[in-house]
């Protein structure tokens, strides 16, 4: 083959703005070797002779990519397409994600042609109202109605399994003992859709679905719940109904369905007819009336019914009379309500099926069982513990977000403090892998797709609860779930006292651990068993503050009203060790990551609380844990730090928290493998946390494992898609990759202001590396111009940002009247804050851009003197990234090269847009190395691989 | 191609359908590698790797025999080869690696395939730069035939009604008068020319599925991937 550019002819077009095709007027983003547009080439295929490709029609999407309905996003094959469940001449059903709640969803849309009908939108919200209200296990439930460009769509409760169509097409018919279970769950969901007021119009065994349920037990969802009513054009009184007009399926359809509309009631009877098509179907698979046209359906359906199609199926007379009352073509001769049509079925069910007739027998012989069950207890504890061990994924555990079922919504935080309360017991039990509630809190309580969900997050069982509190009772209900097959393991109602509320928690986490066979040592059953408090008050007080711990992010509103509930807890019980421990995490955590002012007196009362802690509970895993914590936030001593954690470690095995402290403060000590180890376990625990994953990416990025960090990123993404901040970081590893087009690429269609710092500076450093200064000049100054003084000293860095900007774009008298604004602005902070070496840096740079090279080099060096990589092996290094960039202009290249050298020998976090450290090709890109370019051996740096 | 290139006894031709092969079908693979966010050098290496990988494993016979299509079939593969042979391939020195196929002359077009699918999923990307360039295939094949038969100003002139382009087209009386004939030559000779590139496109298509049934449902495919 000589030419290759085939199928790629598309660089000259991309770089010229595409313009649009003359022919067809779509864009002229594929084009062939000489310009053709592929688009025209290929319709060529699906089109008649002369006939014009269809010119676009605007649609609202303006961007191609996945299909997006309001916040569902339809899923794609391996092949990329939407995966469609089924397809209709009018509607399309979709697998789809729910991207708010994380679950996967059936998604009908509707055709535009029919969605634009003459009011047929508000019939449409008005059924999927009605459908919604059809609360059953045999109906598969409306969750959601939209509309969106023109397109109306609804979503329903996803159905895993198959139609009773494709069932029998299969297998040929059904016996008459499944099929009669079968009719009888749906006949169960047509009397739920009759007290409702909803008739479906549209039954018949496509639109019935057999959930897959691998424990055997058959399940029947009745599927499109107040889809067909709306589907056929309006129908006003007295105005016929054409074929076109037709709803429902004709070989399943009701007399009075063929008759003209308003002429004859379609109710609940009409649904009984169709059903007993259905009926009829599964047990010969075939229907009694066929015929070429509707005419002639209709006109056989008052004729009698072919009863010699169940001729050799030895259907019992009961059962015939059954399907005869409901294949009755007056529909008064029908039973005239499902109720009525249900005590029938069921008459026959409990007759004729095998299995409903055991299940009575069983009751009968329950009391010779009992007998025999003691007798065979010696032998059964014998096989218990031959054949009931578990395997180690079997006994993992997700504990999902309980229900709040007070009616008072403010006890949203006593719902939540349970729930964490009967994680945490477990999460104590060193045989067990609990998942961190970090991973869980996202997902509904009671989800519908718990194997989807069990599948995130790698655990074989969920448990689900729901709490009731009302005066000082509560009512606390469980349910421990096998996600494989959805069955209930156990399930158990607790009413108790508030005082008692410890009980029940301790009674969950013990049975589950039976339940699941793990081994308990003794102390995990002391502490599994143990009561925080004896004081209801306090308690109520802790499980406030919990609440406050558990929200996402360290906000100062979050912190401080931990902090407030906390204290009063301890107030109340100054034996509360648990509540002095949480307290003194709140507040190291807040000195760590200011969300509490860091002051001496606060950094105090985290050492005070988490001494009182150990001093009341010397093995309290929480204590440990916070004074390990207070160590390493605190007081940056992190030899201390991991023993502690090390020991909380062990007390509290499936505490996410405990290996993602010991990963950061590893990190810290330079033991970069250890710490990727320990970023590994915390996420076996908490595989959902996207906090966890993006620190994990960062230790990558530091280490410039990019294929690594970039993996972690991706898993980021499929969490929260768009999120910015990880948008901006795979833009960095471009960066720092040397790939300049790849970068832009990302960083192009965030918009982003002062408040992104990482992202606005990535920006504004890519434009310098680009060398195309001008529209982040523009945008500097706008930023700048109404500058936001909550952001301290970053206002001065971003005055430098600017300043380089404008070098970069020859304006050197900008340049240097913007440096001279930056150190004005940067001087004073650091007096308040002499030991700040982040700081340092910037004015050791900003110096030097004024060519002022002493204050420069003694700024360097100050905070080379301030923080060292011994002390802190990410962001230790800082200030010789600075010393290397001040050396190389300040004209001393040694310095700066065997500076250069040492830090491209090790990883750490760069203090410029903070993060990538250099790597050869910023040093080649980066303009401030620009008097070392002839050097040899800063050549020799930038040809060198920096892979490792 | 799928069968002559997968063929294991024919050893010179094997090799000669190989490389052919390997240079009709890098571009969208590089393209995945760039968008899912591999260094240019990176997945140029990874692509020849990958290739190399193929001819020693064998694997296009087996593609044959799984009955697959050769777009989901070597997007797989790839990324098995992802994450089985990564760090082989890792290990591969630049330019140390077997050179199946010489892809740094058109990289600039492929670089600009993956900077204009930045919207799309890595798959997403594939995908398109999979359809584009097999309808380009197709298109290129048909004018070498023309040109083999001395048609190849014939087909310049009617390229317009036909391609689609920036350009906008004459009229169809403007080009009969040009070209001498009555418009209803014309007209029929348009639609020869329909017809010819349609079985030029189908027969492309026709050698990246192993089961001729399949051709329908691929050429419709490629169809929702160019139009989406």
């Amino acid at each position: 083959m000589d030419d290759i550019s085939v199928g790629l002819g598309t660089a000259k077009a991309q770089n010229e703005t595409a313009g649009s095709c003359a022919t067809c007027g779509r864009p002229l983003t594929q084009c062939g070797p000489n310009g053709e547009c592929l688009r025209c080439l290929i319709s060529l295929t699906f089109l008649a002779d002369g006939e014009q490709p269809e010119k676009p029609v605007p649609r609202g999407r303006l961007t191609p990519g996945p299909l997006r309905y309001a916040h569902f996003e339809v899923e794609t094959g391996a092949d990329g397409f939407p995966v469609e469940l089924g397809a209709g001449a009018m509607a399309i059903t979709y697998r789809a994600r729910d991207t708010v709640l994380n679950s996967l969803v059936a998604l009908k849309v509707i055709d535009r042609k029919v969605a634009q009908n003459p009011g047929a939108r508000s019939r449409f919200l008005r059924e999927a109202r009605a459908a919604a209200n059809i609360h059953h296990p045999n109906v598969a439930r409306v969750t959601y109605y939209g509309e969106q460009h023109g397109e109306c769509f609804y979503a329903m409760e996803l159905v895993e399994g198959e139609t009773l169509e494709a069932r029998v097409r299969r297998d040929g018919p059904m016996p008459l003992s499944m099929a009669l279970d079968v009719i009888e769950q749906a006949t169960r969901a047509l009397a739920a859709a009759e007290a409702c007021g909803v008739v479906h119009r549209d039954i018949k065994p496509s639109n019935v679905m057999l959930e897959s349920d691998p424990s055997e037990a058959l399940r029947v969802k009745l599927i499109d719940y107040g889809v067909a009513k709306v589907m056929g054009p309006q129908t006003h009184d007295g105005v016929e109904q054409t074929h076109a007009g037709f709803i429902g399926t004709p070989a399943f359809a009701s007399p009075e369905q063929f008759a003209g509309a308003g002429q004859l009631p379609v109710d609940t009877r009409s649904d009984i007819y169709s059903l007993g098509v259905t009926f009829w179907y599964l047990l010969t698979g075939r229907t009694p009336f066929v015929g070429r046209t509707m005419e002639e359906i209709r006109a056989r359906q008052t004729s009698e019914l072919p009863l010699e199609q169940l001729k050799g199926l030895h259907i019992p007379g009961r059962v015939v009379a059954l399907l005869k009352s409901m294949l009755a073509s007056d529909p008064n001769d029908r039973p005239q309500t499902a109720r009525e049509l249900l005590s029938a079925v069921h008459h026959c069910y409990e007759r004729f099926n095998p299995q409903a007739r055991s299940r009575r027998r069983k009751a009968i012989l329950a009391s010779t069982a009992l007998i025999l069950a003691i007798a065979s207890l010696a032998f059964g504890s014998w096989l218990y513990q031959r054949t009931g061990a578990f395997t180690p994924q079997e006994r993992s555990i997700a504990v999902l977000p309980f229900e709040n079922l007070s009616s008072d919504k403010e006890n949203a935080y006593f719902v939540e403090g349970i729930q964490d309360e009967i994680l945490t017991r477990l999460s104590k039990i060193g045989d067990l892998k609990v998942i961190s509630r970090t991973s869980t809190q996202h997902y509904q309580s009671a989800p519908q797709n718990l194997r989807e969900i069990a599948k995130q997050l790698g655990v074989a069982h969920v448990l689900e609860g729901s709490v009731q509190k009302s005066a000082d009772t509560v009512r606390v209900n469980v349910q421990l779930i096998k996600a494989t097959n959805d069955s209930h393991l156990w399930s158990d109602t607790f009413d108790r006292k508030l005082t008692d509320i410890f009980s029940v928690e301790s009674e969950v986490a013990k049975t589950i651990a039976d339940q699941l066979r793990a081994k308990l040592t003794g102390q995990e059953e002391q502490v599994i068993a143990a009561k925080a408090t004896e004081n209801p008050q306090a308690y109520d007080a802790y499980l406030r503050g919990l609440a406050y711990t558990l929200k996402t992010g360290f906000t100062p509103a979050n912190s401080l009203g931990a902090q407030r509930y906390l204290k009063e807890a301890v107030r109340l019980d100054p034996n509360f060790a648990l509540g002095w421990a949480l307290l003194s995490y709140v507040d190291a955590s807040g000195y760590l990551t200011q969300s509490l002012q860091p002051t001496a007196a606060l950094r105090e009362e985290a050492r005070q609380a988490g001494e009182t802690a150990l001093r009341l509970q010397s093995n309290l895993g929480e204590a440990v844990f916070a004074k390990g914590f207070y160590h390493y936030a605190c007081l940056r001593d992190y030899d201390a730090a991991v023993d502690y954690l090390e020991q909380a470690h062990r007390l509290l095995p499936n505490n996410s928290r405990i290996p993602q402290s010991l990963a950061y403060v590893e990190r810290r000590r330079g033991n970069w493998e250890k710490s990727d180890a320990y970023f590994t376990e915390a996420e076996k625990l908490d595989p959902r946390n996207v906090s966890l994953l993006s620190q994990h990416a960062r230790s990558y990025v530091c280490l410039r494992r990019f294929t690594e960090a970039l993996a972690k990123l991706e898993q980021i993404l499929n969490i929260t898609p768009d999120d910015t901040d990880t948008l901006v970081l795979k833009a960095r590893i471009a960066q720092a990759e040397g790939d300049l087009p790849r970068a832009s690429a990302l960083l192009a269609p965030l918009r982003l202001g002062a408040d992104y710092a990482n992202a606005l500076e990535t920006q504004v450093y890519q434009a310098i590396l680009e060398s195309r200064p001008a529209p982040v000049i523009a945008q500097l100054k706008e930023i700048l111009a109404k500058p936001d003084q909550a952001l301290g000293y970053y206002n001065g860095e971003l005055r430098f940002w600017l300043g380089w900007a404008q070098e970069v774009a020859g304006d050197r008298i900008a340049a240097r009247e913007s440096w001279s604004q930056a150190r004005i602005e940067l001087e004073p902070f650091l007096k308040e804050q002499p030991e700040n070496f982040v700081l340092m840096g910037d004015l050791a740079l900003t110096n030097m851009a004024l060519g002022d090279n002493a204050a420069a080099l003694t700024l360097a060096e100050r905070a080379i003197a301030m923080m060292s990589i011994e002390k802190d092996a990410l962001t230790g290094p800082r200030p010789l990234d600075i010393l290397a960039r001040v050396a190389a202009r300040v004209g001393d290249p040694d310095r700066a090269i065997s500076t250069l050298e040492k830090l491209l020998s090790i990883p750490y976090e760069a203090p410029l847009a903070a993060n990538p450290p250099l790597t050869p090709a910023l040093l080649r890109l980066d303009p401030m190395f620009e008097p070392l370019r002839k050097d040899p051996r800063f050549q020799k740096l930038v040809a060198s691989s920096a892979s490792k | 191609m799928v069968f002559r290139a997968g063929e294991p006894d024919s050893e010179p031709s094997a090799h000669e359908a190989l490389s052919g092969f390997c240079e009709a079908y890098w571009p969208p693979l590089y393209s995945f590698l760039r968008h899912r966010g591999h260094p240019s050098a990176d997945a140029q290496d990874l692509v020849q790797s990958f290739f190399a990988h193929l001819l020693e494993q064998n694997t296009l016979s087996r593609a044959d025999r799984e009955k697959g299509r050769l777009r989901t079939f070597l997007l797989g593969s790839l990324e098995n080869f992802l994450y089985n042979e990564y760090d082989r391939a890792r290990a591969l020195k630049r330019g140390g690696g077997r050179q199946v196929v010489s892809i740094e002359e058109h990289l600039p077009e492929a670089e600009a395939a993956m900077l204009a699918t930045v919207h799309l999923s890595d798959a997403g990307c594939y995908d398109l730069v999979w359809a584009s360039n097999i309808v380009s295939m197709a298109w290129k094949n048909l004018r070498s035939e023309f040109e083999a038969e001395g048609k190849a100003e014939w087909l310049e002139e009617l390229r317009p009604f036909v391609a689609g382009g920036s350009a906008k087209p004459p009229s169809q009386e403007e080009a009969a008068t040009r070209l001498g004939v009555p418009i209803a030559t014309l007209r029929t000779w348009l639609s020869r020319l329909r017809q010819r590139f349609r079985e030029s496109l189908r027969a492309e298509v026709g050698s990246t599925v192993s089961d001729p049934a399949d051709i329908d449902g691929e050429l419709r495919h490629l169809y929702q991937i160019l139009m989406a």
